[in-house]
């Protein structure tokens, strides 16, 4: 088996460069602003929601629809049990 | 992964799955959804005819408890007179706890966000996906889905969010036969060209199983950094391609929100993936063959214009490369501009109507073609 080329390996090197460098910076930018954990309701899902997709009106689905629909969701959107709660209560009370 | 680590991994998830089940045990929700998304097209490229087509893709969403769901999303598509079915994706979730959700069978790849989070046609914004990340319109480098398990959750920073997800999956294939068909969907043949790979096979070739992973940050809330990867043995097991491994690498960025200055919302996506297969070396890949694809979207929506008929329109541009290993059989790298203006009905139905010019160089000839694409997209 021939060893990788030069012309291989430089693009995953400079990847992994750009992403170290990214991730020091972003983590730093994390620490400025309201805390995640302490985030409502209604602002989890008009922030995660809308990172994708148009946000779909709390009427447009029932209680039960919601929970089905937001374990869907969560997955994709990386929520936690407690975010995805907050998003669901929130929605069941505006629906 | 070799085959005694891969088997403690499943071992290790089918016990803590195991007590985890008796625990929840009881009050079975049994609840049922019904979701998806239809559309319809009329695609008039400026070489061949002009077509309607259309599309149905019901997603089935059912929990059996608060912590288990199962998930499934099925694909209609008429093509070439008949109707072409395909399971997209089907899988079932446990939620292990805050910050860790298993699941298993057939999911959409995560190192892959076109595939996992815009196919939907009311969720693109153009009528198709970019070049080199769905399985239309010429060699796909990253697979849409994969089969095996994943375990993924969203931890919060401060007052950003990270994500993960890590998965072993069947991986796939690598196209060692030089005249070997392209997938169905593609009718590209340049799609099962010799030394591409081979995402069609529901079965793995091999004992190694594919370990993949996306790692991101969110900063804030608007911002989205990831890293994808993927590692896996492709050769058909005993063969003499067996030892033949490839690498994926990808970086990807979302940043979306309302800007007041331009009295809108302003929408940036984009990927870049980079496959490096190994040479081993053998005929007929003996070459060097490294691929890589990278798109970037920007969308704007006036949705601050105090007009609603205003803010029911959006416009997207996209530009897309795909470039292929230079010493390969097949080598038509290709690039790809794309113009599309958006009527939003509802949040979720949408009229799109695309120009998109699509340039494909070889190493003796460039060719342009050109194609307007109406389509009215709903998801329900």
């Amino acid at each position: 088996m021939n060893r990788k080329p030069m012309k291989q390996v430089l693009p995953t090197v400079a990847v992994l460069v750009v992403l170290a460098i990214l991730a020091v910076t972003l983590l730093a930018g994390c620490a400025a602003g309201p805390s995640q954990v302490s985030k409502s309701g209604p602002q989890l899902w008009g922030e995660n929601c809308a990172r994708c997709h148009n946000v779909r009106p709390p009427a447009s689905l029932n209680d039960a629809e919601w929970d089905l629909a937001l374990m869907h969701m969560r997955t994709r959107a990386g929520l936690t049990t407690s975010e995805t709660e907050k998003v669901g209560t929130f929605l069941k009370a505006a629906n | 992964m070799n085959r005694f680590a891969m088997s403690a991994a499943v071992l290790m998830l089918t016990i803590t799955s195991t007590a985890a089940f008796a625990q929840t045990g009881v009050s079975p929700r049994n609840t049922v959804l019904v979701s998806g998304f239809g559309y319809a097209n009329y695609i008039d490229p400026s070489e061949g005819p002009s077509n309607f087509a259309v599309g149905l893709n019901p997603v089935f969403l059912w929990q059996a408890q608060n912590d288990l769901f199962f998930e499934a999303e099925l694909e209609f598509e008429l093509e070439d007179g008949v109707t072409n079915t395909a399971l997209e994706y089907a899988q079932a979730w446990w939620v292990a706890g805050n910050s860790l959700t298993f699941g298993a069978g057939k999911f959409l790849n995560p190192t892959n966000i076109f595939a996992e989070r815009y196919h939907p046609t009311w969720i693109n914004k153009l009528p198709n996906g970019p070049l080199g990340f769905t399985a239309h319109g010429g060699v796909q480098l990253t697979n849409t889905a994969h089969t095996g398990v994943q375990a993924r959750g969203g931890i919060p920073i401060a007052s950003g969010k990270f994500t993960y997800a890590v998965f072993l999956a069947n991986g796939p294939a690598i196209h060692t036969e030089v005249l070997k068909a392209g997938p169905a969907k593609s009718g590209d043949p340049a799609a099962g060209a010799v030394g591409t790979l081979d995402f069609n096979g529901t079965e793995d070739n091999n004992d190694n199983k594919l370990v993949g992973g996306r790692f991101a940050v969110l900063p804030w809330s608007s911002l989205e950094i990831g890293y994808g990867f993927e590692a896996a043995k492709i050769g058909d097991m005993d063969s003499e391609f067996a030892d033949v491994g490839t690498t994926t690498n990808s970086v990807d960025l979302i940043f979306n929100r309302d800007v007041n200055a331009i009295r809108g919302h302003l929408d940036i996506r984009g990927q870049y993936v980079n496959v490096a297969v190994d040479n081993p070396g053998i005929a007929p890949l003996d070459f060097d063959n490294n691929s890589s694809a990278w798109y970037s979207q920007l969308s704007y929506r006036p949705s601050k214009s105090g007009s609603p008929l205003v803010a029911s329109f959006e416009g997207v541009f996209r530009y897309e490369e795909l470039d292929l290993p230079e010493g390969a059989p097949v080598n038509a790298d290709m690039t790809r501009l794309s113009f599309g203006l958006n009527r939003w009905f509802s949040p979720s139905t949408v009229f799109k109507l695309a120009y998109q010019k699509k340039t494909t160089r070889d190493e003796v000839e460039e060719d342009e073609d050109t194609v307007v694409t109406c389509q009215f997209a709903m998801g329900f």
